[in-house]
């Protein structure tokens, strides 16, 4: 408790915090336990402590476990990013997905992945996915930046998206591989079936740079909300706030899109649903949309794993039938509000 | 633009129209009587691989004028050696229709848009199915040799399978040992499948058809562990170059699986069941010798 007091200052948002905290901890127990096999849980983890390998114990540990971890890593990147986002560029549709960072990210892997470098250097991938993103939030901060209009952002995005995704089939069609293009719905859509423990060490460690960056930028975005000038005036460095909110978006979501392809939405739902409960203020989103975004993510993984489909359905194709008709809303929403 | 001006384009037009119309009603009935004699063909291509496959065994390069360019593919196709002797098409139908075929052999499931035109075309089209064991392979070769008029290599052709059957009967693998195949995606072959057949033939126990999946189908990594196969069979493309469909062949948790369990990996390449014919006596064999040696190293 002491550290949650640390991290918030209302009442509010502490309770918030543990909500969501406990929520993960129980889907986590539940996602260990979905699966196409029957096993024992308690059995297999305790064959697992005891080091005995029983099958049990490896589907656990190396096939629900990996992606269990990677649901709730790549969950909050996405929550954070869209919540850093928005703050960053005081726009309510500002998202991953949306604004095209996850298509690029997907490009940069695509390449790096289908034409041999990662098998040769195997932090390529995320690399790959970084530099993909990096590109696109530096173009769009370019395009966009400046208090510009949503239409704007928007715009800029479908750009990029649909740049992005035509340069990806074409990489998988060009690409050795037979079957690289067919997976052009894996990049686009997203999926966490057969990862494995190699992708979760891949993206921790940039992942958890991003987040660090995001973070440290918090009170600075609470200040920003007032306007670029007065947040100047308050002592903050506004560039910097900029830069540090780039990488660290590209850092998080680069690393992520690059194992799970891109899943949309995340970004973009958590933060609307969370803002009434943090005052309004993105400096206090940005926790609660991570922990949420994991929690989602989560849900989600757990769903198309319980849907009844001959082939597991792509994560993305669940995010985007619950985020597609919520984005139209908050687009109709915001249009009534500032009369866009 | 003048009244008259467009009167004439009117006439013009109409004449064109005509004259197209009545040259197509003209010229049908004469094709028909062409293509309808039953006489030998003598120009056939093939638009389908595993015809390919078949036909080269019956035809020379005389007579089967066309080829797909999947046959010289050596990680799909068994014969591709044999096929740089035929010349080959990408299956585009004014290349199909520049070879003057008098016959055309296709797939039943397989580049069915081209099969319907070349029909309205007036082409005589023969399609032909995916077989799933021995007996229909044996029986779509004959059927084949009667179409092109090598009624006796398409019977040596099901006697020297059937030599060979009987040869690999007596090293069969002993003891029914259960098996999986793994393909690209975490796909295997379950009941009516020639890769079944195959397995079945070398003396496996295939566990896909045990739990009754049927045809090419999805069978999660973790189904497959709890399975407890004896044998992986890995369906593999020639080269091992990177596709995440590939990557869930070296899934770590499969990885130990293998070592825990101490099972027995054995590599089928593609070309031994892309198709259902003589290949499948090849395929048996590989099976029985890569398993022996993975026994006995």
């Amino acid at each position: 408790m002491k550290r949650l007091k640390t991290l918030s200052n209302s009442p509010n948002k502490q309770t918030l915090i543990v909500f969501l905290l406990i929520s993960i901890a129980i889907f986590f127990i539940v996602s260990l336990n979905t699966g196409v096999t029957h096993l024992s849980l308690i059995n297999g983890l305790n064959d697992w402590l005891h080091s005995t390998r029983s099958i049990d114990s490896l589907i656990l540990y190396e096939i629900r476990l990996p992606r269990t971890l990677l649901a709730i890593i790549i969950g909050t990147s996405l929550g954070m990013s869209g919540a850093a986002l928005q703050g960053m560029l005081r726009n309510p549709l500002a998202e991953p997905g949306v604004i095209g960072v996850s298509a690029s990210a997907a490009l940069g892997a695509v390449i790096v992945f289908y034409f041999g470098l990662s098998s040769i250097f195997p932090l390529a991938l995320p690399l790959g996915g970084i530099t993909g993103a990096l590109l696109a939030v530096i173009l769009l901060h370019l395009l966009a930046g400046k208090n510009s209009s949503i239409l704007t952002l928007i715009l800029a995005g479908v750009a990029i998206s649909s740049l992005s995704a035509a340069l990806t089939a074409l990489a998988l069609n060009l690409a050795p591989n037979p079957f690289a293009s067919l997976e052009i719905f894996f990049w686009l859509m997203g999926s966490l079936s057969d990862r494995s423990f190699l992708h979760v060490w891949l993206i921790l460690p940039t992942t958890l740079i991003g987040w660090w960056l995001m973070l440290s930028v918090r009170r600075g975005l609470d200040a920003l909300s007032l306007g670029e000038d007065t947040a100047t005036s308050m002592g903050v460095n506004v560039q910097s706030l900029n830069k540090r909110i780039i990488l660290g978006v590209a850092l998080s979501v680069g690393a992520a899109v690059s194992v799970s392809g891109g899943i949309g939405f995340i970004g973009l739902i958590v933060p609307h649903l969370l803002r009434p409960y943090v005052q309004h203020k993105p400096g206090r989103l940005l926790i609660v949309s991570g922990l949420a975004g994991a929690l989602l993510l989560l849900l989600a993984d757990i769903a198309v794993r319980l849907l009844p489909t001959q082939q597991e359905l792509k994560i993305g194709v669940l995010t985007a039938l619950i985020g597609a008709p919520f984005f139209l809303h908050l687009l109709l929403k915001s249009r009534r509000e500032w009369a866009l | 633009m003048t009244p008259r001006f467009s009167l004439i384009h009117f006439r013009l037009l109409t004449l064109i129209i005509s004259v197209v119309f009545f040259s197509v009603l003209l010229a049908k009935p004469v094709q028909q009587l062409m293509v309808g004699a039953p006489s030998l063909p003598q120009r056939v291509v093939s638009l389908n691989l595993c015809t390919d496959q078949l036909l080269m065994d019956m035809l020379p390069p005389d007579n089967l004028v066309g080829i797909t360019q999947l046959s010289l593919d050596p990680a799909l196709s068994y014969q591709y050696k044999k096929a740089l002797r035929y010349s080959s098409h990408q299956g585009r139908i004014e290349e199909i229709i520049a070879l003057k075929p008098d016959l055309i052999i296709t797939g039943e499931f397989t580049t069915q848009a081209s099969n319907v035109l070349l029909e309205k075309l007036g082409y005589r089209v023969i399609k032909m199915g995916l077989p799933s064991t021995v007996t229909g392979i044996k029986q779509q070769i004959l059927t084949l040799g009667q179409h092109v008029g090598r009624p006796h290599q398409a019977a040596e052709m099901v006697n020297r399978l059937n030599h060979s059957l009987t040869r690999l009967k007596q090293s069969r693998v002993l003891n029914k040992p259960t098996a999986a195949i793994y393909y690209a995606n975490g796909f295997t072959a379950g009941k009516h499948t020639i890769a079944n057949e195959a397995l079945t033939l070398a003396g496996f126990k295939n566990i896909a058809a045990d739990k009754n999946l049927s045809f090419i189908a999805p069978l999660p990594m973790e189904t497959l562990i709890d399975a407890q196969p004896e044998v992986l069979v890995f369906g593999r493309y020639l080269k091992n170059t990177d596709s995440m469909a590939h990557q869930v062949l070296a899934h770590p948790a499969l990885r130990q699986f293998i070592q825990k369990s101490a099972v027995k990996t054995l590599s089928l390449p593609e070309k031994y069941w892309t198709c259902a014919g003589p290949s499948i006596s090849a395929a048996v064999a590989h099976l029985q010798q890569t398993y022996h040696q993975a026994q006995h190293p």
